[in-house]
């Protein structure tokens, strides 16, 4: 059995997702690529008896002068020889790359083709949309192109599975180095002043490629497998004057000239100059005022699936889980460990669990809008608004996706080459109400208004409900704006977006999406859950000095005084306990502080617990007010609606308390995962901790001028 | 001319451009000196364009089309 390692590249828009997905279909995994967390998808796949292949999906790419850090994926592996790699990347080097071109707009992808072919891999070329191509009446002479170009040219479709046995054939060829891998045709013609640099870099690292010094002139500021003393080598040797641009565009434009005319060449047109079905679209999609709403129309129909499609699998899960916890606690007989499992590990990972239905809906639906191209449109749209909060109309991908969950609308920012758009995205969009506050929407909402008022057709409580939403969105756009006040940058802000053919999505694409996107924050967000839960647990298991037998105690005797039946009793042992252990002391220890929001002890333990994660709330309400952690989210409302303040003998949850607590959920940044991929997105605490602060500010101040004018 | 002076449906070829940074970028995306370039449509209170490169869509601001520079289109 002999294993190879082949690379998948192409510009964006090229079909390669579809491509990779009809290649190695489920047999993927996502890791990272080395140093960087952009993620790379890879595929291992039998070609023959005994030929393996492990194919690499690269982010999409338009040339080897990258604009944002998924762009630079490309150059920084391939600029470095592939010697070298070895030692650098785990794993081994590669023994080809697969190049996907778009047949529909060859041209521009052609551009990268002709950088990488420089580097002397051996690669195939895949024209990409062989069927779309010739229902738009494009004939490509795939001899010519073959010859013209000097490597292997297969057509294919990534959607029809066209042509993809002829290609893992040629693939086979490939990487068995049974197909030469003769010089390239388009090679750069370099001038004499950058002949000098590249010519003396040569030398002195021994480099066999004179392009591949280029790169190293181009870019060794940032190429991740430079030392720092071979920086200071470089940059003494590229001189100050070294223009990049200048080069690029030299460059860009050589390279344009040179297969320009091959396509040209290659490529018959049939049909020309007829209004596609694209046109007809965009004329009401991204029509001025027709565009926005279709937009807003578009989300209030994803928000209503999201909310209608996933009560009965959360239902399921709801159940799966109590069944599970009721089946541990028979098995298991009474003892530390078995409270540890159910009521810490098994409780926070239901907790997690329970978003499943939620998350993988909004991705389905927002793969969708993707796949088919209409995202760019939404993009071209808000752009111009987004703008003027410090975001870019990138921005947009992820605000609707915070309305699922923060951490993978935190992972779509990586496609905004700017870094203070991108990190004001970052800060921002925990601000848009996710999924997990909706519990404690659900719990409180009904203390502000009865459930039965109507202000004309209207629901009271979905106004309010559609309140909190919009409170979070002006949020994240004010929290924006001052954060574009603040922040300074040099970098330049881009649009310049492709506006991609409309495509009917693939099945298999976005329900690999939906897989992905879900096992991330299954793994990501359960990693965090699982330790804080523990912690948690723990916190509210024991106490200083032997508290936790008087307070046992204590209940034992007030619940024979009142006579209390079996279960009755236990809640009130529970309900002793948790006022006893750490998590009570810090309630009480900060209780000082939440009063002016109208907060009292019992829901400062609340806010401590649902740090880790919001709808954590929900279950701490139900231990403290001792109705077992297990109970209906009916109860807990029950429950709660009838808690005294002993100070005054009124109502704890009035309307001012509780209207102050839900403007507190929408501000607080009370989700210990999202904080652990801001950290892992932007490489450090800082940016994590000031959001955190920030947010817990606004959350502070949001309560107190509530509750201060309510009471 | 500059491509953020062109009417919503004209046409021209693309000259050169202002900016090296930005014309880089657009030169990677396929915007290249004799391209045909057309203006669409426009968004956000004329901020955004909607253009077409060699019959491509393509999304600009406002500002970047200014670094554009066109032949002369007759009107």
């Amino acid at each position: 059995m002999q294993n190879f390692k082949v690379a998948l590249i192409g510009n964006p828009n090229c079909g390669k997702s579809s491509l990779f997905n009809q290649l190695t279909g489920l047999r993927q995994k996502v890791g990272n690529f080395h140093g960087v967390t952009v993620d790379k998808k890879s595929g291992i796949v039998s070609l023959s008896e005994d030929i393996k292949v492990n194919f690499i999906d690269f982010p999409g790419t338009y040339s080897f002068y990258p604009t944002s850090i998924d762009e630079r994926i490309v150059v920084g592996t391939f600029a470095c020889p592939q010697a070298l790699m070895d030692a650098w990347e785990e794993g081994k080097k590669y023994d080809g790359i697969l190049y996907v071109a778009d047949i529909t707009q060859l041209e521009k992808h052609l551009l990268l083709f002709s950088q990488i072919q420089e580097l002397g891999i051996p690669m195939i070329l895949a024209l990409n949309m062989v069927d779309v191509a010739r229902e738009s009446g494009l004939e490509v002479d795939v001899n010519l192109i073959s010859k013209e170009l000097n490597l292997p040219v297969i057509q294919v479709s990534g959607r029809t599975g066209e042509g993809v046995i002829d290609l893992k054939k040629e693939l086979i060829k490939v990487v068995l180095g049974k197909s030469d891998c003769p010089q390239s045709k388009l090679k750069y013609n370099f001038s004499k002043e950058e002949k000098a640099i590249t010519h003396e870099l040569q030398v002195e690292f021994g480099l066999g490629s004179e392009y591949q010094a280029w790169l190293w002139a181009q870019h060794y500021a940032w190429l991740p497998f430079l030392t720092a003393a071979q920086r200071i080598t470089i940059k003494t040797i590229v001189t100050p004057e070294f223009d990049g641009l200048k080069y690029q565009v030299r460059e860009t434009m050589q390279r344009f000239k040179k297969f320009g005319p091959i396509v040209r060449q290659t490529l018959v047109n049939s049909k020309t100059g007829e209004e596609t079905f694209s046109d007809k679209v965009d004329q009401v999609v991204t029509h001025k005022f027709m565009g926005p709403v279709i937009f807003f129309g578009l989300m209030i129909i994803i928000f209503q699936a999201i909310f209608s499609w996933s009560g009965y699998p959360m239902d399921l899960i709801e159940a799966g889980f109590g069944e599970l916890d009721s089946g541990v606690k028979t098995l298991l007989g009474e003892s530390m460990f078995r409270d540890l499992l159910t009521d810490g590990i098994l409780a926070g990972l239901g907790g997690v669990l329970i978003f499943i239905p939620q998350i993988a809906i909004l991705f389905f639906l927002i793969s969708i809008l993707e796949e088919s191209g209409y995202m760019a449109r939404a993009v071209y749209l808000f752009d111009n608004s987004m703008r003027r909060f410090g975001l870019n109309g990138r921005s947009i991908v992820a605000l609707v996706s915070g309305g699922a969950c923060a951490i993978p609308a935190i992972m779509s920012t990586r496609t905004i080459s700017n870094w203070k758009e991108r990190l004001i995205t970052i800060m921002v969009t925990p601000l848009i109400s996710c999924s997990a506050r909706l519990p404690v929407y659900a719990v409180l909402v009904g203390f502000v208004v009865a459930a039965d008022q109507y202000w004309g057709v209207f629901n009271i409580q979905g106004l309010v409900f559609m309140g909190l939403y919009l409170l979070g969105i002006i949020a994240a756009l004010g929290a924006g704006w001052v954060f574009n006040k603040i922040l300074k940058t040099e970098e330049t802000s881009y649009l310049m977006l492709e506006m991609p053919v409309y495509r009917m999505p693939m099945a298999r694409n976005v329900l690999l999406n939906v897989y992905e996107k879900t096992k991330t924050f299954v793994i990501e967000a359960g990693k965090v859950i699982f330790v804080i839960s523990i912690i948690l647990w723990l916190m509210a298991s024991f106490a200083p000095g032997d508290e936790m037998r008087i307070a046992e105690k204590q209940a034992t005797s007030i619940a024979l005084e009142k006579e209390l039946d079996e279960a009755a009793t236990e809640n009130l042992i529970a309900a002793k306990k948790i006022e006893a252990s750490y998590a009570g002391h810090l309630g009480k220890f900060i209780e000082p502080v939440i009063r002016p929001l109208g907060f009292d002890w019992k829901i400062g333990i609340a806010l401590v617990t649902s740090f880790a994660a919001r709808e954590v709330f929900v279950g701490t309400m139900a231990t403290i007010y001792s109705i077992g952690s297990d109970a209906e989210e009916i109860s807990v409302i029950d429950r709660m609606a009838t808690e005294i303040n002993p100070d005054n003998g009124q109502l704890v949850y009035n309307r001012a308390t509780s209207l102050s607590l839900l403007i507190f959920y929408v501000f607080a940044m009370q989700c210990m995962s999202t904080l652990a991929i801001v950290k892992r997105e932007t490489k450090s605490w800082k940016w994590a901790l000031i959001q955190f602060v920030f947010m817990t500010a606004l959350a502070y101040l949001g309560s107190l001028f509530t509750y201060q004018l309510m009471s | 001319m500059k491509l953020s002076d062109l009417k919503i449906g004209q046409k021209s070829i693309v000259q050169n451009f202002t900016n090296t940074q930005m014309g880089g970028k657009l030169m990677t995306m396929g915007m290249l000196p004799g391209s045909l370039v057309e203006l669409v449509r426009k968004a956000s209170a004329g901020k955004t364009f909607f253009i077409k490169v060699n019959g491509f869509g393509m999304a600009v601001r406002k500002n970047e089309a200014a670094n554009i520079l066109l032949e002369e289109v007759a009107n």
